[in-house]
């Protein structure tokens, strides 16, 4: 999980510098957010060709807006904020498709004591990508961006638009709902 | 149906799922990244940034010109020749004296010599 507040200025200045053509300043951004980007996008959109696709329109939007950034809140933030306005366009405009399911070695799980079994994993990977998939999409953006992206509680909820009371329902609702998804059916 | 051996995830595995990153990138995401970051490079190349602060050059240049367009209309009558034919006539100026009379002791000394020489067509 990115240390997402720790760096924040940081990526702030890096990407002022990006904004006057610097080569080296796009690529460190890239570097940093290619891959929370990607995963945020396939775990929203359960395909990695339309997850790269939204990640680097993330940084075309990026160029076009960089004349006119100012550095006033995380950059974390906004770009979290651009990442999910293309998500919900593309939410509205996909038919549905056929999901392309990346396989468990695809992703840096974290140890665990817990599933380490090869097989044990390869389900519960699958079944947690049709439970997330189930989700309605602010809750599973929610979890993504807490839990995922390691946003703090309030930069996420600018990211959703919703108010901090709000926020702390819809995370517990939203946890609650996937393990539901995710428990073995009657 | 398949009996399901799963049981219900723990709060640590369902962290360790939304928590995962992917390991690696595509060739093929990288190339299109290269491609993108050159065509960044030369756009910024090709048009110089304006000035962060440029935003703020329109609405001063606004308010410069509603300025001088005020300063203007103030002071027209000083860049104007005064028309003669609106100048007041001699009656009347009899009778504003005849009117003032009355208070003309109490204007300092300065003020009266100025009355004394107020401006008529004929003077002008």
């Amino acid at each position: 999980m990115p240390q997402v507040d720790g760096n924040d200025d940081e990526d702030g200045a890096v990407f002022t510098r990006a904004a006057t053509g610097d080569e080296r300043a796009w690529q460190e951004l890239f570097t940093r957010w290619k891959r929370p980007l990607l995963a945020f996008f396939y775990r929203s959109l359960s395909s990695m060709p339309e997850a790269e696709d939204l990640t680097l329109e993330v940084f075309v939007r990026l160029h076009r807006a960089a004349p006119r950034y100012e550095s006033r809140g995380h950059f974390s933030t906004y770009l979290f904020h651009i990442a999910r306005n293309l998500l919900l366009n593309e939410l509205r405009r996909r038919r549905r498709k056929p999901t392309l399911p990346l396989p468990p070695d695809a992703f840096d799980y974290f140890p665990s004591t817990a599933t380490n079994d090869s097989r044990q994993l390869a389900e519960l990977e699958e079944e947690f990508q049709r439970a997330l998939g189930e989700l309605p999409e602010a809750q599973r953006t929610l979890l993504l961006l807490i839990q995922q992206q390691g946003l703090d509680h309030s930069a996420a909820a600018t990211v959703l638009g919703i108010t901090g009371n709000a926020f702390r329902v819809q995370l517990h609702r939203a946890r609650q709902r996937l393990k539901e998804l995710m428990s073995p059916r009657s | 149906m398949k009996p399901d051996s799963r049981q219900r995830p723990s709060d640590a595995e369902i962290d360790r799922l939304l928590g995962s990153q992917l390991k690696r990138t595509s060739p093929e995401f990288e190339q299109r990244w290269r491609e993108l970051r050159g065509q960044f490079v030369a756009t910024a190349s090709a048009s110089p940034r304006p000035h962060r602060r440029s935003w703020l050059l329109w609405p001063g240049i606004v308010t410069a010109a509603v300025a001088a367009a005020l300063v203007v209309f103030i002071l027209r009558d000083d860049l104007i020749p005064p028309d003669r034919t609106k100048l007041v006539t001699f009656e009347e100026l009899i009778a504003l004296d005849s009117a003032l009379a009355s208070a003309t002791p109490l204007l300092a000394a300065e003020n009266r010599e100025v009355l004394l020489y107020l401006p008529t067509p004929a003077n002008l």
